[in-house]
C-alpha cells in the first residue's frame, strides 16, 4: 500500500505502511528521491520530519532526525559528480525504533576508523560526527552501484506498547549473548584457526541467516588475500592480489584517497568487492539494487544479498569475511551488520593468537636446535691439549651468539711439535660456524699432508676458495708450528691480527708474517717466519673480539692495553692456564655489564716448567656459563 | 535575516534558519556590515529553528574574519535553541563563542 506525492521543491514523495519481513513489526515508511541540491534537501529533511511526527515521535527525537538526514545528504551532495543521479532517502518508523537510509550514486567516500572533530578553526568535517554522536548505528555501506548511509535510533514512545518488543528484543539478544559467549570461551583455545572460524560462522550463521561465508586472510608478505575458509565447496576461489602496503599498519585517510585516485572503482582489473572492502577498510555491501559484477570471484555463490567486512585489529589489515543470503531482497540490517562486526572482531583475535602461538612455538624449537649446535660447536675445541716438553697450552673462545666463526686447535704433529690454529671466519652467528667447523676439518686433513704453517695454509686457501668467494666471505687465520725440541716455533698468518711474543726479559715482539685472508685470491703464498725460543717466554694469538671488546664508556680494549698485560703476567712465572683465566677475568670486568659484540679467541703458549703445584693438565678454558661474559642473545 | 547596527555593535536577528543552504548569504551579508568600526557582533538565535554543521561552519568563517582584522572583535551567540545548544555542544563552539541567554 502505497501513495506518491507531488514532486515539490525537488523532491518526490512515496509513503508506505506495511511490515517488516524481520520480526513481523509493524512499520511505516517514506522514501523521498531529491536532487543534488541543498534546498531540495531542506524540504526533503521537513517532509521527513513531518512524516515522523505522524508517526508520534517525540519532538526532541525530530529535531535530531531532521539534522541527521541534512548532514548526511549535505555529505553526499558534497561527493556527487554527476548532479543527474538523485539521492535517495528512507525513512522507516517502527513502534520503538527509527530508521533512516541516505542512498547516494557517487564514487563514495571513506568513513573513517575513528571519527573525529576537525580543528576548531576549520570550516568543514563536522556532519559525520555529529551523525555518529546522534544516532545509535551507523553504517556505511559502499556497493558497486549506490552507497547506503544506514542510521538507527531507539525511541522510546508514550503510550506505545513496548513489553511484548522488550520480550522479543530480549530473546532475540539472548541468542547472540549466549553465541558470543561460546565464541569467547574458545579464544586463546590452541584450535586451529579453521576450527575456530568454522564454529563461529556457524552462529553467525544462526544469528544473521546467511547462507554462505568466505573468509580469507591475508598472506604474511601482505601481497595477497588467501582463502582459508568457505562454507561453500562450489567456489573456485584463487587468491586475490593487493596493492604494496595494503595490509600495513600506517594506514592512513592519505594513502587511501591517493590510492583512489589513481584506480576508480570500475576501471580496476579485478571488479572484487573483497579486494574492494580490504583497499577502502570499509563494509562493501551488494544487494539487488548494487549486484556483484560478473567478474567477481564469488558471483558464483548464486547469492543476491551480502556484506563484505574488512577483518582489522589495530590499523593492520588481517583479512575479510564475506557474508551472503541466497534469498531475501535488500541489504542486511543494521544490527546484524553488528553482529557481524563483533564476530570478526573475535577472529581477529583468534587469528592474532593462533599466529602468535606459532611464533612462540617456532622460536622455541629454534632456540632448541641452537643449543643443540652450540654444544657441538663446544664439542669440536680440544679438550685436553697434548703435553709437549717445556710448555703448556691453555685456550679460549666465546661466542658472540649461541655458535660462531671464532675457533682454535691444536694438533699434535709428533712426539715433540704441536700445530696451533686460532682462527676467525667473517661474521657471527650459524653461518660463520658453518664455515669454522668445515675450515677446521680441512686443517686436521692437510696438517696430514704438511705441517708447515705456510704450506698448510696456502693448500687450505686452494681447497676453500671457491666457497668462500661464492657468498663473498673470508676467513683469517694465524697457524703455528711449535718445535719443543728444536725450540723453535714457525708462524703463518692469513690476515690475521699480530702474534705477541714476550721473552724472559719482558721485551715484546709482534709476529706479523705477510699473508692475506683465505678466500680472496685462489693461488696465494704465505710467507713463514720462525723465531727461536731459547728465550721464550709467553706467547699470545688471539682474534679482534679481544681488543674490539668495549665497555660501558665505549672504549676498546685495544692492543696495548693487551699487551701490557701480557708483560705483566709473562714476568709473574705463572701456567699456561692461570695466565688464560687472567685475561678472562681482565676481559669480563673491563666490559662490566656489556655484552661482547663478536667472538673472543684466544690461545697461550707459555713455557712451563713441570711442577707438582701445576699438575700439567692443559686445560681448556670453557666458557663460564655464570661469568658475564657469558652472552646467548637470541639470533 | 536583519543586521543593526548601532556604533560599535552589529545586531544580527531574525534568522529563520543558519545551514549550508543559506550561509552563503549569511556570510556575504556580515562581510559587507562589517564596519572596521564595529568591535561587538552579536547574533542573536532565538528565532533559528535550524541550523546545521554548514552553519557552525559559517561562524568560525565569521571568526577567522574577525580575527585577521585584527582589531579583537567579540562576536556573542544570544538566546540559542535547546537543539542549537546542543549542537554548540557537541562541536564544541561553546568553548570558541560566548553563549548568553539576554531578555
Amino acid at each position: 500500500m502505497g501513495a506518491i506525492g507531488p514532486n515539490i521543491n525537488g523532491v518526490t514523495t512515496s509513503q508506505s505502511f506495511g511490515s517488516t519481513a524481520e520480526r513481523g513489526k509493524a512499520c511505516a515508511a517514506l522514501r523521498l528521491k531529491l536532487e543534488c541540491d541543498l534546498a531540495a534537501v531542506r524540504s526533503a529533511a521537513k517532509e521527513a520530519r513531518e512524516f515522523l511526527a505522524r508517526q508520534g515521535v517525540p519532538e526532541s527525537e525530530l529535531l535530531t532526525c531532521e539534522l541527521v538526514l541534512v548532514e548526511a545528504c549535505n555529505n553526499a551532495i558534497l561527493y556527487a559528480t554527476e548532479r543527474e543521479q538523485k539521492i535517495l532517502v528512507h525513512v522507516s518508523c517502527e513502534e520503538d525504533e527509527l530508521e533512516l537510509q541516505v542512498i547516494d550514486h557517487t564514487k563514495g567516500f571513506d568513513w573513517p576508523g575513528v571519527v573525529e572533530l576537525p580543528s576548531p578553526q576549520d570550516e568543514h568535517g563536522r556532519g559525520l560526527f555529529i551523525i555518529q554522536s546522534l544516532m545509535e548505528e551507523v553504517h556505511y555501506l559502499r556497493g558497486s552501484r549506490e552507497n547506503r548511509l544506514v542510521m538507527k535510533k531507539r525511541t522510546p514512545r508514550e503510550g506505545s506498547r513496548t513489553l511484548p518488543n522488550v520480550s522479543r528484543e530480549l530473546s532475540f539478544r539472548s541468542e547472540e549473548i549466549e553465541a558470543l559467549l561460546r565464541c569467547a570461551s574458545q579464544i586463546g583455545s590452541t584450535q586451529a584457526i579453521t576450527g575456530f572460524s568454522q564454529s563461529l560462522l556457524k552462529d553467525l550463521q544462526l544469528i544473521t541467516g546467511v547462507d554462505w561465508f568466505v573468509l580469507r586472510l591475508l598472506s604474511s608478505d601482505g601481497s595477497r588475500l588467501i582463502p582459508a575458509n568457505t562454507s561453500s565447496q562450489r567456489l573456485k576461489l584463487r587468491p586475490i592480489a593487493l596493492p604494496p602496503g595494503t595490509g600495513g599498519q600506517d594506514f592512513t585517510t592519505a594513502t587511501l584517497q591517493k590510492r583512489n585516485g589513481v584506480s576508480s572503482r570500475f576501471g580496476n582489473s579485478i571488479n572484487s568487492v573483497e579486494r574492494q572492502a580490504a583497499l577502502w577498510r570499509s563494509d562493501v555491501a551488494f544487494y539487488e539494487q548494487s549486484p556483484l559484477s560478473s567478474d567477481d570471484p564469488l558471483a558464483g555463490c548464486g547469492a543476491k544479498t551480502g556484506l563484505v567486512h574488512p577483518i582489522v585489529m589495530r590499523n593492520s589489515l588481517l583479512g575479510t569475511l564475506a557474508l551472503g543470503r541466497n534469498q531475501g531482497n535488500g541489504p542486511f540490517t543494521p544490527s546484524q551488520i553488528e553482529a557481524i562486526r563483533i564476530f570478526s572482531d573475535f577472529l581477529a583475535i583468534q587469528i592474532i593468537n593462533s599466529r602468535l602461538q606459532q611464533e612462540h612455538i617456532e622460536s622455541r624449537l629454534l632456540g632448541h636446535e641452537l643449543e643443540i649446535a652450540r654444544k657441538i660447536q663446544e664439542s669440536l675445541l680440544p679438550k685436553a691439549f697434548p703435553s709437549l716438553p717445556g710448555f703448556g697450552l691453555a685456550g679460549f673462545s666465546l661466542s658472540a651468539r649461541q655458535v660462531g666463526g671464532d675457533f682454535y686447535d691444536v694438533l699434535p704433529v709428533s712426539e715433540d711439535r704441536v700445530l696451533v690454529v686460532v682462527a676467525d671466519v667473517m661474521g657471527k652467528g650459524v653461518p660463520a660456524a658453518l664455515f669454522a667447523a668445515t675450515l677446521r676439518t680441512l686443517i686436521r686433513t692437510t696438517a696430514e699432508w704438511t705441517a708447515r704453517p705456510g704450506e698448510l695454509l696456502g693448500r687450505v686457501n686452494r681447497l676453500m676458495f671457491h666457497e668462500l668467494s661464492g657468498v663473498d666471505m673470508f676467513i683469517t687465520a694465524s697457524v703455528a708450528l711449535l718445535d719443543a725440541r728444536r725450540k723453535k716455533l714457525w708462524l703463518a698468518n692469513a690476515g690475521h691480527c699480530q702474534v705477541l711474543v714476550v721473552d724472559k726479559m719482558g721485551q715484546t715482539t709482534e709476529l706479523n708474517p705477510d699473508g692475506m685472508p683465505l678466500g680472496i685470491m685462489p693461488e696465494a703464498a704465505f710467507e713463514e717466519e720462525g723465531i727461536p725460543l731459547d728465550d721464550f717466554r709467553c706467547a699470545l694469538f688471539y682474534t679482534d673480539g679481544v681488543i674490539e671488546s668495549r665497555n660501558a664508556q665505549g672504549v676498546f680494549f685495544g692492543e696495548e692495553q693487551l699487551k701490557a698485560w701480557l708483560v705483566r703476567n709473562a714476568r709473574q712465572r705463572r701456567s699456561a692456564s692461570q695466565i688464560s683465566r687472567d685475561l678472562v677475568t681482565q676481559i669480563s670486568s673491563f666490559q662490566g655489564a656489556v655484552p661482547p659484540s663478536d667472538d673472543q679467541t684466544f690461545l697461550i703458549i707459555c713455557e712451563e716448567v713441570r711442577s707438582p703445584l701445576n699438575d700439567g693438565a692443559n686445560e681448556n678454558v670453557p666458557a663460564a656459563p655464570n661469568s658475564p661474559a657469558t652472552c646467548t642473545t637470541p639470533v | 535575516m536583519r543586521i543593526i547596527r548601532e556604533g560599535k555593535k552589529l545586531r544580527v536577528s531574525d534568522l529563520g534558519e543558519l545551514g549550508a543552504g543559506n550561509c552563503g548569504v549569511f556570510q556575504d551579508a556580515l562581510t559587507a556590515s562589517l564596519a572596521p568600526n564595529v568591535t561587538e557582533i552579536d547574533i542573536d538565535l532565538s528565532k533559528t529553528g535550524f541550523l546545521d554543521c554548514g552553519g557552525v561552519g559559517a561562524l568560525v568563517s565569521l571568526r577567522k574574519l574577525i580575527q585577521r582584522r585584527g582589531n579583537s572583535t567579540a562576536i556573542r551567540l544570544l538566546n540559542p535553541t535547546s537543539s542549537a545548544q546542543k549542537l554548540f555542544q557537541l562541536t564544541r563552539m561553546d568553548r570558541l563563542f560566548p553563549i548568553e541567554e539576554s531578555c
